[in-house]
């Protein structure tokens, strides 16, 4: 076979760019991060005929220019990775938007091959696009596709091996005018940059130039620390041309070379390669349909009965499969209780592994049909006109625009992940507003906390599941918002910056993609479930277990034991007396031993080191209506929340609970005497807003370059999730609602 | 690196894109911040305020003078929702009352 071909994936967001990388690589795709950035590449293996295409699907961006994090992201791979060909996939329903990216793919000289995407939308709004011309004007290969079929892609794959087949190993960049002042300046500064070979090494010099007229910072930086000397200068020449500009034209060199980009685009698609049929003045379905759904009044009313709709449709859809899963634990609880004798194999195998982890896996329904919905929400694209709107409260409460996603990667609508959330606070520029954002995406419902608050809405308020969900979530941004308008008021005060935000058009989201979206998360949760958490179980088992009772107490206790079974034993062994009798004696005789047994296993779990722990936060927990089993699980929860379930799980059947008769942990919750529906209430806040996870707490350190605000975030968060769930418990004990 | 490069050069960009268009220091007399713009559809920018930066985003969205944009949702102060070059674009306050239009 020969060697594998490298492609990078790129264009601009909303593209299809991720529904043609699903299509070519389907389910082998992986997910990876870039190191110390925020934004997700993934990477594929296609085979296309006998040829393996390595496909990297960079994000989204308008440019290569370091306006973003994205930007940055494209642009570093593309000149460090240097792939064998760059797949760039135009909208061709917005083309000479989408082609000012690939005008500075041409810039840079990479080797293009362009995917003409939603060719069949275009033909729908009346455009007419000859992609011969265009590839001949562009002198680089163009074929229309469908992504969503799979329309073209074949040949697009084979015009993506014959490219990178055919060609050399140079870049040949695009030399495009950028009118006389600052074709002058690129003049002058070329000839310095390639005399000294400033960054010419990974630039070509004309490139390197136009980032410096264009001011970005990446090249700025890279420059000074390259050649000092130099850079000043090339600086200086960029001073004094934006100075002309500004006095000639009031523009800034940028804005000059955009628009010159923007008309070498329309000179090529003025030459027959664009005609529209019909009325270009007509609204688009997608701007009828966001008059209405994201009117001022309408749209969060419509927001509110979506959101409460995916909770119903998830409760109300997983609550069967929920169950089979839980009753297939305790079959398999009973089966090892039956098959192994007595020992801590048998008790780490129940307690540690299927008690916990099953508890977390017992929830994959629930998951599973959150991320369904969330996918529906995600690829019809509403979830950015959920942004729009809260772009309008955000600004209320001190927040930006670019605050909206990372609140909702972090859970916004329950089941995402605080980590990623915390890193996409990176796509904001403000460092307060970064800050605030960082410090209250925590207090989302992520994808942990939702079998928790799960878990104790389905034991106490299982009546009114969805509803409740939609109160957590409510809740949960609204505590958000008001801990970031304190902090924006106090702390982090500074002025607020714009926010500008590309909106998708609707879509009909594919089967295919919202399987795979699902799927995707789902496995991550899973895994999760049989590794990390797996692991916290076992310790949390061996912390819930050991040091053990000493032989005098044991000793105690077999004592009491053989005194119940020599008391029975006159009556069982009285002859003539009838079956039924006998029975009944012998059934008094286990339910003696049984407490005896549950007795045992409370003291043992008292007297282990985390049973100490729990012990020794009860007086100050108990304002809050938590005991001391509890609050091994709160601890334990910092680990990871799932972990509450697991540990809530062990700490369960180690105690007072009857192993012939396994019951699920929401059962045990429910039938317990030191719970109740207001305990619940208070430990749903308490779980919702208290320290978030000591993952989560590393990558805010690391995100605010200081373990300070990563301590602030534990002791803040802790201290005001610990008020609240007090005055929940509290006030709801005073109106008698426990 | 480069060999043979290709070079274009492009008179519309010059002569109907460019200068021309840019050169708008006498402002007409109906030119209201975008941010005012209510319920008219389609709209022309004759200027750009505001910082460096948000001039070059602008550009680099083609929001640029001369360029037509068509109001979807308007923002009467509050954040304003426009078609771009074929796509949607939502602006806040802050960028909206830098954006200079006349009416088409």
């Amino acid at each position: 076979m020969s060697r594998p071909i490298h492609v990078a994936l790129a264009g601009n967001p909303n593209a299809g760019k991720t529904t043609l990388f699903n299509y070519l690589t389907g389910a082998r795709q992986h997910v990876g991060n870039y190191p110390g950035v925020t934004v997700e590449k993934k990477t594929g293996v296609c085979r296309h005929q006998d040829t393996e295409l390595q496909v990297t699907d960079l994000p989204g961006t308008y440019s290569l220019t370091a306006y973003s994090v994205e930007e940055l992201v494209a642009r570093d791979f593309l000149v460090n990775e240097k792939p064998d060909v760059v797949l760039n996939i135009v909208d061709a329903s917005n083309i000479e938007r989408n082609l000012y990216l690939t005008c500075q793919f041409m810039e840079l000289g990479v080797p293009v091959v362009i995917a003409l995407n939603m060719i069949d939308v275009a033909r729908s709004r009346g455009f007419d696009i000859d992609s011969d011309k265009l590839s001949s004007l562009l002198q680089a290969p163009v074929v229309p596709i469908i992504a969503r079929s799979g329309q073209g892609v074949d040949r697009l794959l084979d015009t993506l091996v014959a490219v990178s087949r055919d060609r050399d190993k140079e870049w040949h960049p695009l030399r495009l005018s950028y009118g006389e002042d600052l074709d002058q300046a690129l003049e002058d500064m070329v000839p310095l940059i390639e005399e000294s070979g400033l960054l010419t090494d990974t630039y070509a010099a004309r490139w390197t130039a136009l980032k410096i007229l264009e001011n970005d910072d990446q090249i700025l930086d890279r420059a000074m620390q390259a050649d000092t000397a130099l850079a000043d200068s090339l600086v200086t020449r960029t001073e004094q041309i934006t100075s002309h500009l500004q006095s000639t034209l009031e523009a800034y060199p940028e804005a000059i070379i955009a628009d010159h980009r923007y008309g070498y685009i329309k000179s090529i698609l003025r030459q027959g390669v664009l005609s529209q049929r019909f009325d270009a003045d007509r609204l688009y379905t997608s701007d009828r349909i966001d008059k209405v759904v994201t009117h001022r009044f309408l749209g969060p009313l419509i927001m509110a009965a979506v959101l409460f709709g995916l909770y119903s449709f998830t409760f109300n859809f997983s609550t069967i499969p929920a169950d089979w899963l839980a009753s297939l634990f305790a079959l398999l609880g009973e089966g090892v209780e039956r098959l192994l004798p007595d020992g801590p194999v048998k008790s780490m195998l129940i307690s540690g592994v299927i008690d916990g982890v099953g508890g977390v896996l017992g929830f994959v329904p629930i998951i599973m049909f959150m991320f369904f919905g969330i996918a529906i929400l995600e690829d019809s694209g509403y979830l950015a006109r959920v942004a729009f709107m809260m772009d309008r409260v955000f600004r209320t409460f001190g927040l930006h625009g670019s605050s909206v996603m990372p609140f909702i990667v972090s859970g916004g609508i329950a089941g995402g992940c605080a980590v990623p959330g915390v890193m996409a606070t990176r796509t904001l520029r403000s460092p307060k507003e970064r800050m605030a954002t960082l410090l209250t995406v925590p207090f989302m419902n992520c994808g942990a906390k939702l079998p928790v608050l799960a878990l104790l809405i389905g034991a106490f308020f299982s009546a009114h599941q969805a509803r409740y969900m939609f109160l957590a979530t409510v809740v949960s941004w609204s505590v958000a918002l008001i801990a970031a308008k304190f902090l924006r008021l106090t702390v982090l005060r500074g002025p607020a910056t714009p926010f500008v935000m590309e909106l998708p058009p609707y879509r009909f989201p594919t089967f295919r993609g919202l399987l795979i979206h699902t799927w995707e998360r789902t496995w991550q949760y899973i895994k999760k479930a049989g590794t990390v958490i797996l692991g916290i179980s076992i310790l949390l088992w061996a912390m819930m277990t050991y040091p053990g009772l000493p032989d005098s107490e044991r000793l105690r206790f077999e004592q009491q034991r053989e005194e119940v079974r020599v008391g029975y034993a006159a009556a069982l062994g009285i002859g003539g007396q009838a079956d039924e009798k006998r029975s009944a004696v012998a059934q008094e005789m286990e339910k003696k031993l049984l407490a005896i047994d549950n007795e045992q296993a409370e003291t043992g779990l008292r007297r282990s080191l985390a049973g100490r722990i729990g012990l020794a936060l009860e007086p100050l927990s108990r304002l809050a209506g938590f005991d001391w089993r509890t609050n091994i699980a709160l601890v334990g929860g910092f680990a990871a929340k799932e972990v509450i379930v697991s540990t809530l799980g062990t700490a369960y059947s180690l105690g007072a609970t009857d192993p012939e008769q396994p019951s699920s942990l929401k059962d045990r919750l429910a039938g317990d005497r030191n719970w109740n529906a207001v305990v619940a209430l208070a430990a749903l806040a308490f779980i919702m807003f208290y320290a978030p996870c000591f993952v989560t707490v590393i990558c805010i350190a690391r995100e605010a370059g200081s373990w300070k605000w990563a301590l602030f975030s534990m002791v803040f968060n802790t201290l005001f999730a610990f008020m609240m769930a007090v005055a929940i418990y509290q006030i709801g004990t005073v109106l008698g609602m426990g | 690196m480069t060999k043979n490069p290709p070079k274009f050069s492009c008179p519309c960009a010059v002569s109907e894109h460019g200068k021309p268009e840019t050169t708008g220091r006498a402002l007409p007399g109906n030119a209201t911040p975008l941010s005012l713009a209510c319920g008219r559809e389609r709209l022309k920018v004759c200027r750009i305020n505001g910082d460096r930066k948000l001039c070059a985003r602008m550009a680099q969205l083609g929001v640029l003078p001369g360029s037509e944009i068509e109001m979807i949702c308007p923002g009467r102060s509050k954040q304003c929702m426009v078609r771009v070059m074929g796509s949607t674009v939502t602006l806040d306050p802050l960028c909206a009352e830098h954006i200079l239009v006349t009416p088409l």
